[in-house]
């Protein structure tokens, strides 16, 4: 990219570099800037043009042999002061101190200027004038600004991770990337994959929502009334059924709220009354328990999922370091003919990573649009039965090809390393009856060949799902014609 | 007098012009002691709650000056948002908009275009800023009184 920009833009190694960090790496911009206004780009990104460097050049040369250094005011001989192209000159000593503070300053040193202008000072003069422990400073800090000025690249999020993650052309849509550390994020918004919510946005405003007062949403629900004004949450504090909503400022009565009379100190509906029509006030109040109810619909489902996609997770581990082996012991085959369940189970984590996140997009997406709601909660629902069988195949109906479960906890608690069960194994405890060995075998290889196709069919649903979402739900509008 | 041979000459030239060319409204005196200490006395702008009297104000300066910002105080009690109780004063240019180039001259000319133009938005003192704000009238009184009891 530098030798590019050298080459078109007719400038020296050092300011090609400073003008691409100036312009974050993006050659297309740095270059468009260039022919539009060179003088104002080298304005702004300090680079002194070849003309004003040699006149600066000339006038020191003719300010005599022996000149000041601009900071400390000793004298020097001119060959021992050093100037980035600007009329500033400096000593060795000073130079070294100006840079040597810029590094502690922290990541600002890669867009150090001259103490005195807005001449931009090149990196290889950064260097020279740094010690060896700070030059280390400075190339991490160098590293960093590239990381993060650059579009095109994002560091791991992965703790003590390294790495970075580089993209070719950068992705219309958020796209989930993993790293060799085996971190995954997003590779727009640096946090927790989202994928098929495509906004960032609303990843956020969702992740915002929950930790704020997920935790808090069911005991909101049984415990508050929304404010029949400005429908936030309020919860009794005294024993008078008088209330104030400290937000709105409106008066009600706690137990209809309906507005509160305060001439004679009661609810003015005078609520003692069984009247038996809901209206008004009623609404409103039903209104706002709606509201909540309807998130703490979503967020029970989105949870569900989560906690079944760590417990997915737990189960890619446990069939990787045991009970595979188990398998390929006791059903006298090899590990290729085991690999199936791995790609089911690894199905599984996704999807459900997946679904958790449609539950967060369905929360924000369906206001008002009810077919684009119905189609949306028809493939939603396909994918969703699809994942819970093969989610029960893997998890239950896989035990008559395992070794029989300890029956009490106690004994689980004997038996359960895995290291224990193979010992176990080779003592032969698990032998079968050579007649019911084979009819195992045909067994599993017929629920091998169920699980292998209900995988796909998951798969099918998941890609399904996640391109109309991408399509904003465009699908929707077929089934109505089709109608 | 300190010896003045293991000073910077940086340092021994800036007092030297400090006591050449004084700055308008702008005493210096260096300590006799230590040479990198100054005692200031600035006059309160004219226009300004401060103006009548004189502010004393200590600066010092670091083993790393000019690569690290001079220290200054004022040392006579003054009612102005960017100040706190001990003197502490809120100026960018004695913290990250520092730079060599930038002299005690230029340091104390900014200390005095500060007593002209408080800055409430970016205080030191809370309550003397929310004053400021709400009540810039009583403000600017409380002020005067402090500059006639405190400055004289």
């Amino acid at each position: 990219m530098i030798e590019r920009a050298k080459a078109l833009l007719d400038v020296r190694t050092e300011e090609a570099e400073a003008l691409l960090s100036h312009f974050s790496y993006d050659f297309e911009a740095a270059a468009t800037a260039w022919f539009e206004d060179t003088r104002k780009v080298r304005e702004t990104s300090g680079l002194i043009d070849a003309k004003t460097r040699r006149e600066n050049s000339e006038a020191a040369m003719s300010s005599g042999g022996t000149r000041g250094c601009g900071i400390c005011f000793e004298d020097f001989p001119g060959d021992a002061l050093t100037t980035v192209g600007c009329a500033h000159e400096f000593c060795d000593e000073c130079w070294s101190g100006w840079v040597t503070s810029k590094v502690n300053d922290g990541l600002s040193v890669v867009n150090t200027r001259c103490p005195m202008c807005p001449a931009k000072v090149p990196e290889s003069m950064i260097r020279k004038f740094l010690s060896d422990e700070d030059e280390t400073k400075f190339d991490t800090f160098l590293r960093r600004s590239f990381l993060e000025n650059n579009a095109k690249l994002r560091p791991c999020i992965g703790v003590d991770c390294e790495c970075a993650i580089a993209v070719e052309q950068l992705p219309t849509n958020p796209v989930s990337v993993k790293c060799n550390c085996g971190a995954e994020f997003c590779f727009s918004c640096q946090s927790e994959p989202h994928v098929p919510v495509n906004d960032c946005e609303v990843a956020k405003k969702w992740m915002d929502k929950i930790n704020s007062d997920g935790v808090n949403s069911e005991w909101m629900l049984a415990n508050t009334k929304g404010c029949p004004k400005c429908h936030r949450p309020i919860l009794k504090n005294g024993g008078c059924m008088h209330m104030h909503c400290s937000q709105c400022h409106c008066s009600f009565c706690w137990l209809c709220l309906g507005p509160w009379d305060s001439g004679p100190y009661a609810c003015a509906r005078r609520c003692n009354k069984y009247s038996g029509d809901k209206t008004g006030d009623e609404n409103r109040r039903k209104r706002a328990r709606d509201s909540l109810e309807r998130y703490v619909f979503y967020y029970e489902r989105y949870r569900a999922h989560e906690d079944a996609s760590k417990k997915a997770e737990q189960d890619v581990e446990r069939f990787k370091d045991s009970v595979l082996d188990i398998l390929i012991d006791l059903q006298r085959t090899s590990k290729q003919q085991v690999v199936f369940i791995m790609d089911a189970l690894r199905q599984v984590t996704e999807c459900r990573k997946i679904l958790k996140w449609t539950y967060a997009y369905a929360y924000y997406e369906f206001a008002d649009d009810q077919s684009k709601k119905e189609f949306f909660e028809y493939i939603q629902g396909d994918m969703e039965r699809c994942l819970e069988l093969l989610s029960r195949m893997i998890e239950s109906d896989i035990k008559p090809f395992l070794p029989p479960e300890p029956e009490d906890d106690e004994q689980k608690q004997n038996v359960s390393p895995p290291s224990t069960l193979t010992d176990e194994l080779q003592d032969g405890k698990y032998q079968y009856a050579p007649e019911k060995q084979e009819s195992l075998e045909n067994d599993f290889a017929l629920y091998k060949a169920r699980l292998i196709d209900t995988t796909a069919v998951l798969r099918k649903f998941t890609d399904t799902l996640v391109s109309e979402m991408a399509k904003g739900l465009l699908g929707a509008r077929n089934i109505d014609k089709t109608d | 007098m300190a010896d003045a041979s293991s000073l910077p000459r940086r340092i021994l030239k800036e007092a030297q012009r400090l006591q050449q060319e004084p700055i308008p409204g702008i005493a210096v005196e260096v300590s006799e002691t230590n040479l990198r200490h100054f005692f200031v006395v600035v006059e309160g702008p004219r226009g300004t709650a401060y103006e009548g009297g004189k502010f004393k104000l200590e600066l010092f300066l670091p083993a790393d000056y000019p690569m690290a910002p001079p220290e200054v105080f004022f040392r006579t009690k003054i009612y102005h948002p960017n100040t706190d109780k001990i003197g502490r004063i809120c100026l960018d240019v004695l913290k990250d908009k520092w730079s060599p180039a930038l002299q005690i001259r230029t340091i104390l000319l900014s200390v005095q275009a500060l007593m002209s133009a408080p800055n409430p938005d970016d205080p030191l003192r809370e309550n003397v800023a929310e004053h400021w704000k709400t009540d810039e009238h009583g403000a600017l009184q409380t002020a005067r009184e402090w500059t006639a009891k405190y400055a004289k």
